[in-house]
C-alpha cells in the first residue's frame, strides 16, 4: 500500500526567519539591520525575490520559486515554539515531544503519529532518522532506525559469515526495547541490501553535502519501497550569532543548500509526489535587530516551509504581527502568531485523513486552521 | 596472563540477560529509566565482592582489563577510590611514555598554529584514547571526559582545533578533580571556549549573548535554574572585553578594557560593575554559589555515574555536599560513590566511546590510537571533540540505542584485525569454545546463545559476537 511519506527537515540552530522570508515593506526591518538586511525586490544587485507584494524570499532560495509558483510549496511566518527561554536544547526537546511547557512526554510527536497509524507494523524502516542518535521526535514506536548514511548501512562480514544469523538468534530471543533495536537493525539490513546500488549520487543535482546525500538516500528508500512513512533529517548551522552575511555568506550558503536539495528531491520524485509531504522547520527565529558581530541572536517567531501535493501552496500563511518596536516581544523578537503545533496538527490530519488521532500535542487547544492543507 | 583471569576481568556478565518485558509507548522509560532497577542478576556466578568490583571498574574506569577484578577485590573499592582521587600519586609509566611521544601536546598556543589543524586534532584524540586505554589514573580520565561534555567545545569551529589542545591540558586536566569555581574561571578564559561561544565577539556596545546564555543554561544554573532573559542580556554585558589574540601571540587570552562595558548591570538581582576581570569573578561567584548550580551539577554527575534517572534524594545529597565544600569535586564524588544508590545501581547503557574503549581494555588490545581507530569512533557517533552543539554528547540510553550497527561493525573489524594500528591476540583468547564464552559472561550460556555461537565458525567472529551481545552494551 502506498502510505503517505512525511519528511521532516530540522533546521537546527534557529533560522533567521526575517532574512529567509523578507518583509520588505517593513521600514523597521531595514532600520534594524543596516548590515544584514536583504535588499527589496528589484533593487540593483542580489535582492529578495518577490512572493506576494509584501514578502520576498532570500535570493538563495531561488530554486524553490518554481515550486511556489506551481502552488506546491507554501511558507508560514511568525510561527514557532511559544517558550521564551531562547534555549536551543529546551526548544527542540519540547518541539520534538510536541509540547510547550508542562510535563515533557517520554515519546516524540511523530512517533505517536506512527503509533496511531499502526501500532503493530514492525517494518524496520518505517521511520528513519539520519545521524548518530535517534532524535526525540521518533522516539517511542516500533520500526524506527537511525543511521548516518545508506552506504554504511551494512554488516562488515564476509559473504559466508553466520554472524548476522547468530545475532538474529540472540536479539530475537527477548522482547526488550534494546533487543528490538537489534532485531530491527537486522531486518533493516536485509531491506537495504535490496536498495538499488546503481544510482550514483555524483551524477545527481543534489548539493554535494551530507544533507544532499541524505536526501538522496531518502529518495532511494522511497524508490525501493521499504515501507517508509516518516523521515527526520537535519540541516544544522543556522545559529548565526557571528558573520551571518546578507545576500551572500554563511546564511545564504545554507539557504542555497536547502533550496537546491529540496528542489532536486522534488523534481526527481515526480512519479511519487502524490505521497510526499515535506516540512522544514527550526526551533525559533532570531532577533529583529542585528547584533554587533554581523549576526543575530536568538529570537522567537520564525518561518516554516511546507511542500507537498496536498498543500495549498503559492502563499505565505500566518498573521503578520509587524516589526514596529511596540509590536516586538521579549528582548526584541518577532511575536508568534501561530503556535508550531497548529501547523503540525494540520499536517497530521492530512497524513491520517480518516483515522482518529491520539493526543499528539498534550495541552494544546487548536486555533483556527491556517488551511494550508487541501484536506 | 592466565586465561581464567583474563576472562573474568572482562566483566561482561554484569547485565545478565535482558528479559524485562514491556510494551507500548512507555517502554523506553520503563526499561531504560527507573524501571531497570531489577535487571536479573540471579545468573551472576561470581562472588558478591567480584560483582561489586566489576561494577566499580565499569563506572570509575573505562572498564576492567585482564586481572583488574581480582586486584580490586584484594584492594577493596574504597581504597581504590581514594587512590584514584589522588591521580598525581599513581605511577603511570605506560601511558606517560606513550603520550610523551606526541609532540604537539605540550606546545603552547602560538606554536600550535605551525601545524595543520587535522594533525593537531588527530594527535589530541590519540592522546585521549591512549590515556583512556592505558592510564592508571582512570577516574581522572573519566572526569576529563565528563567535563569535556559539560563544557563541550566543537573542534570544527574557528581556531578551536588548535585551541582545544590548551583547553584540554590547561583547563580540564588541571581542574578535573579540583574546585568547580576555579574550573569555571579557567573555562571562561579558555581561548577555545571564547571562540566557540562567540565570547570574543562580545564587546561594549555590541553584546553577543551566546556565551552568557550557555554559561547559565548549560554550565551552571541549568535551563530551569531561575534566570530571566534580562539576566542573559546583563550577563553578556558583564562578560564583554575578553579577547583572543589572532596575530601576535595568537591563541592567547587577555581582557581588553577598551572593549569592556564596565557600567553597572544586574545579574540575578545583584549589581555588578568594574573591570573585565572584576566583573567576571563577581558573576562567577554569583553563579557558583547559586543553589541551582549545585543541583544541576549534582544531577549531571549522578546521571553519568549512577543512572539515567537518578533519584531526587541522591541528587539532593550530592548537591548539599557541593554547597558545603564550595564546589570541591573530590568530596562530591566521594559521597556519590559511597551512596547506596551507586552501589546498587543497575547496569547503564554504554555510550559508544565507553563501549569501544571497554572492549579494547577487556581484550587487552594494543592500539596506537591513531586515525583508523578514530574513524571507528566517528562511525559510532562519538568521536571526541566532534559534538557540534554546546550541550555535549547525550548521556542517556535512548539517544544511543538505535545506533547499534556501527558497534557491531567495530566488533567485527576489531576481532578480524582490520583496524590498522590495533591488535588483539585472538589465539590466546579463544580455544575452549563454549567454555570461553561462559567464563566471560560469568554464567551459563542459554540454549539460544549456544545455537548462536554454533553459527559462527571463525575465532574472530566468535569474539565479535561476544562484543555484540546485549550484555556488553551495558556496564
Amino acid at each position: 500500500m502506498n502510505q503517505p511519506i512525511f519528511i521532516l527537515i530540522n533546521l537546527r540552530g534557529g533560522v533567521d526567519g526575517l532574512n529567509f522570508l523578507v518583509p520588505y515593506r517593513e521600514a523597521e526591518y531595514y532600520r534594524s539591520r543596516p548590515g544584514l538586511a536583504v535588499p527589496p525586490p528589484h533593487a540593483p544587485g542580489p535582492a529578495a525575490l518577490d512572493l506576494d507584494g509584501f514578502w520576498g524570499a532570500h535570493p538563495a532560495l531561488a530554486p524553490l520559486l518554481r515550486l511556489y509558483e506551481r502552488q506546491e510549496l507554501a511558507f508560514i511566518q511568525a510561527v514557532g515554539w511559544p517558550g521564551d527561554s531562547h534555549s536551543h536544547f529546551e526548544a527542540w526537546e519540547e518541539i520534538e515531544s510536541g509540547v510547550a511547557g508542562g510535563t515533557i512526554p517520554t515519546t516524540g510527536w511523530l512517533a505517536r503519529l506512527l503509533q496511531a497509524k499502526s501500532a503493530t507494523t514492525r517494518t524496520p524502516l518505517r521511520g528513519v532518522a539520519f545521524g548518530e542518535v535517534l532524535p526525540k521526535v521518533l522516539l517511542g514506536t516500533l520500526g524506527v532506525s537511525a543511521f548516518r548514511s545508506l552506504r554504511d548501512y551494512r554488516l562488515r562480514v564476509g559473504e559466508k559469515s553466520g554472524l548476522a544469523l547468530a545475532l538474529g538468534k540472540i536479539y530475537e530471543k527477548h522482547d526488550t526495547p534494546f533487543s528490538r533495536m537489534g532485531s530491527q537493525t537486522l531486518a533493516g539490513l536485509k531491506q537495504v541490501e535490496q536498495v538499488s546500488g546503481s544510482l550514483d549520487f555524483k551524477q545527481t543535482d543534489y548539493p554535494k553535502t551530507e544533507f544532499g546525500e541524505r536526501l538522496f538516500a531518502v529518495e532511494q528508500l522511497i524508490r525501493a519501497g521499504v515501507g517508509l512513512e516518516a523521515v527526520s533529517l537535519d540541516l544544522p548551522g543556522w545559529d548565526t550569532h557571528f558573520g551571518q552575511g546578507s545576500t551572500s555568506g554563511a546564511f545564504a550558503n545554507l539557504a542555497a543548500e536547502l533550496a537546491s536539495a529540496i528542489t532536486t528531491f522534488w523534481n526527481r520524485l515526480e512519479d511519487q509526489r502524490d505521497r510526499l509531504c515535506l516540512l522544514a522547520m527550526s526551533e525559533f527565529g532570531r532577533r529583529v535587530a542585528e547584533n554587533g558581530s554581523g549576526g543575530t541572536d536568538h529570537g522567537q517567531g520564525g518561518v516554516m516551509l511546507v511542500c507537498g501535493k496536498g498543500i495549498r501552496g503559492g502563499r505565505v500563511y500566518g498573521e503578520w504581527p509587524g516589526l514596529a518596536p511596540e509590536r516586538q516581544v521579549g528582548p526584541g523578537d518577532v511575536r508568534i502568531t501561530t503556535d508550531y503545533r497548529q501547523v503540525l496538527l494540520e499536517l497530521a490530519h492530512s497524513l491520517v485523513p480518516n483515522g482518529a488521532l491520539p493526543t499528539l500535542f498534550p495541552g494544546y487547544s487548536p486555533t483556527k486552521a491556517l488551511g494550508f492543507c487541501a484536506g | 596472563m592466565q586465561r581464567r583471569g583474563f576472562l573474568k576481568m572482562a566483566g561482561l556478565g554484569m547485565a545478565g540477560v535482558l528479559t524485562a518485558a514491556c510494551d507500548g509507548t512507555s517502554h523506553w522509560k520503563a526499561w531504560f529509566g527507573q524501571g531497570q532497577g531489577n535487571l536479573p542478576m540471579a545468573d551472576w556466578q561470581g562472588t558478591e565482592a567480584e560483582r561489586q568490583a566489576a561494577h566499580v571498574l565499569n563506572r570509575m574506569t573505562y572498564g576492567p582489563r585482564p586481572g583488574d577484578v581480582e586486584t580490586l577485590v584484594r584492594q577493596g573499592w574504597k581504597d581504590f577510590l581514594e587512590n584514584q582521587l589522588q591521580p598525581e600519586a599513581i605511577p603511570d609509566f605506560q601511558a606517560s611514555l606513550l603520550v610523551r611521544r606526541i609532540s604537539t601536546l605540550s606546545l603552547r598556543a602560538p606554536e600550535l598554529f605551525d601545524f595543520p589543524a587535522e594533525e593537531i586534532l588527530t594527535e589530541l584524540r590519540q592522546a585521549t584514547l591512549l590515556r583512556a586505554l592505558y592510564s592508571e589514573r582512570q577516574l581522572l580520565e573519566v572526569m576529563v571526559e565528563f567535563w569535556g561534555d559539560h563544557f563541550n567545545i566543537f573542534a570544527g569551529k574557528g581556531d578551536c582545533a588548535w585551541l582545544k589542545v590548551t583547553d584540554d591540558r590547561d583547563v580540564l586536566r588541571t581542574h578535573a578533580l579540583g574546585n568547580f569555581r576555579r574550573l569555571l574561571r579557567a573555562v571562561a578564559t579558555s581561548p577555545a571556549m571564547l571562540v566557540y561561544l562567540d565570547g570574543t565577539a562580545n564587546v561594549r556596545g555590541n553584546p553577543n549573548e551566546n556565551y552568557a546564555r550557555e554559561l547559565m543554561e548549560l554550565h551552571t544554573l541549568g535551563v530551569n535554574g531561575g534566570y530571566s532573559q534580562t539576566d542573559v542580556k546583563e550577563l553578556a554585558r558583564a562578560l564583554t572585553g575578553w579577547q583572543v589574540a589572532n596575530r601576535f601571540r595568537r591563541g592567547t587570552v587577555s581582557p581588553d578594557e577598551s572593549r569592556h562595558d564596565g557600567s553597572p548591570v544586574v545579574v540575578l538581582g545583584q549589581e555588578v560593575t568594574g573591570t573585565a576581570e572584576a566583573e567576571l569573578d563577581r558573576v562567577l561567584d554569583i553563579l557558583c554559589t547559586h543553589p541551582a548550580t549545585a543541583h544541576f551539577l549534582a544531577f549531571k554527575l549522578c546521571r553519568r555515574f549512577v543512572s539515567d534517572q537518578p533519584s531526587a534524594a541522591l541528587v539532593q545529597q550530592v548537591a548539599t555536599r557541593f554547597i558545603q565544600t564550595g564546589g570541591e569535586i573530590k568530596p562530591v564524588l566521594r559521597i556519590l560513590f559511597h551512596s547506596e544508590e551507586f552501589q546498587s545501581a543497575p547496569p547503564k547503557f554504554k555510550r559508544p566511546y565507553r563501549f569501544a574503549v571497554s572492549a579494547l581494555r577487556a581484550l587487552g588490545a594494543r592500539c596506537d590510537g591513531r586515525q583508523p581507530l578514530q574513524e571507528q569512533f566517528r562511525d559510532m557517533g562519538q568521536l571526541p571533540f566532534h559534538w557540534p552543539t554546546p550541550n555535549g554528547y547525550p548521556d542517556v540510553a535512548e539517544a544511543w540505542a538505535a545506533h547499534v550497527l556501527p558497534r557491531w561493525n567495530f566488533a567485527c573489524d576489531l576481532a578480524a584485525g582490520r583496524i590498522q594500528g590495533t591488535r588483539i591476540e585472538t589465539a590466546g583468547i579463544v580455544s575452549a569454545g563454549e567454555k570461553f564464552a561462559e567464563t566471560l559472561l560469568q554464567r551459563r550460556l542459554a540454549p539460544h546463545e549456544q545455537e548462536a555461537f554454533a553459527l559462527v565458525t571463525s575465532e574472530a567472529e566468535r569474539i565479535a559476537l561476544l562484543l555484540c551481545l546485549p550484555d556488553f552494551q551495558f556496564g
